[in-house]
């Protein structure tokens, strides 16, 4: 992942918007995919995503040189994708009113395009299955190869907490993945099926 | 069959031991469903692999700015609203203040009269303490010489603050934004 000089940082905590606006060019990308992974939908990604920055924004004087920047700022993009999951399980919307933005994909081929795409389908099926904690925990782990104790940190956990965490979402992610192998195979046994049987 | 250790071990990204592997191989010769849960884990770690990074769409800095210059006015309204509130509150209590003075000098107006004569009379002899007090600092000249001064004083280490906090203020801004 990127990372800031501490002369930008310096001056972003000093209230320069210039620098502000590096921070965000050089951070859209990483804070996008992880609340993309957590949400599940580029709109309200979007929105997670800005609503970062804002926060950002708002407490950048209570950031802690000590701590990595990243650390910091993929936290509060978690914690909000978190509180966005728990008042999201309150509103029932209709999937059909929600446009999907997705940007382009540049793949070689349409072969290709189509493998990623569903690929893509099956691991954000796969991250649904999760709750929000667990779901963060892995997102930081395999997408952003954060060590035990910066997830912890992090998601305000212990580590013992985040290892038991990721184990249990290993298993789940696992027994999700063969409950949707098996449930393809019989939809493409349907497809493939005659009619009249 | 009790299949937890060696799903824990399946699943632990911990290294293990040449004892605990040939064991864990041992037992997923023997058993389907653990051997299946491997086999969907390594799938689903491939395809975690695999998985591109999610782009937001073009134009996310110039969103950015528009959300914060949106940010920005909310603010500057709160405060200006704040701002209004505070002074409202002041005088509010300024004119209760003076409608009670007012109301009991409507109710009685010669012993509020002679109150505040009195009030004047004890300001005076103050007045005269003070001089008595200071006389031995100021020498022959009068007392409002002395006030005078101390008022001055005062003025101007006041301005001299404000200048000094003011021109922070703006020379901090001209050189960050």
């Amino acid at each position: 992942m990127n990372t800031m000089e501490p002369d930008v940082l310096n001056q972003v905590q000093k209230g320069s918007q210039e620098a502000f606006t590096q921070l965000v060019e050089t951070y859209q990308r990483p804070v996008f995919n992880l609340c993309y992974r957590m949400l599940g939908d580029a709109n309200e990604a979007e929105d997670a995503s800005q609503e970062t920055f804002l926060r950002v924004y708002k407490n950048i004087k209570h950031y802690d040189h000590k701590r990595p920047f990243s650390t910091w700022l993929l936290s509060i993009a978690a914690h909000h994708c978190i509180d966005q999951l728990r008042k999201r399980r309150m509103v029932v919307v209709s999937m059909d009113d929600l446009p999907y933005l997705d940007p382009p994909d540049s793949s070689p081929g349409p072969e290709a395009t189509f493998y990623l795409r569903e690929n893509q389908k099956k691991v954000e099926d796969l991250l649904k299955s999760l709750n929000p904690h667990d779901r963060a925990a892995v997102v930081m782990y395999y997408w952003y190869d954060f060590s035990y104790d910066e997830i912890a940190h992090s998601l305000s956990l212990t580590v013992s907490a985040v290892k038991s965490r990721l184990h249990r979402a290993r298993l789940t992610l696992a027994q999700t993945w063969q409950k949707q192998g098996a449930q393809n195979f019989s939809t493409e046994r349907k497809t493939h099926e005659s009619p009249a049987f | 069959m009790n299949h937890q250790p060696f799903r824990d071990w399946l699943l632990s990204e911990e290294k293990l031991s040449a004892d605990q592997i040939e064991v864990l191989q041992e037992h997923l010769q023997s058993c389907e469903s653990c051997k299946q849960i491997e086999g969907a884990w390594s799938e689903v770690e491939a395809a975690f692999h695999e998985v591109p990074q999610k782009n937001p769409a073009p134009g996310f800095i110039i969103r950015w700015k528009a959300n914060l210059a949106d940010y920005q006015a909310r603010e500057q309204k709160r405060r200006g609203w704040m701002t209004i509130g505070f002074t409202v509150l002041i005088v509010t209590v300024l004119f209760g203040l003076l409608t009670t003075q007012l109301w009991s000098l409507l109710q009685a107006p010669g012993s509020y009269l002679v109150a505040w004569f009195n009030r004047l009379l004890s300001l005076v002899s103050i007045f005269y303490t003070l001089q008595d007090l200071f006389r031995p600092l100021t020498g022959n000249a009068p007392v409002y010489t002395f006030l005078g001064m101390f008022f001055l004083v005062g003025m101007i280490s006041f301005m001299s603050v404000l200048w000094v906090a003011t021109y922070r203020k703006l020379s901090m801004e001209r050189r960050f934004v």
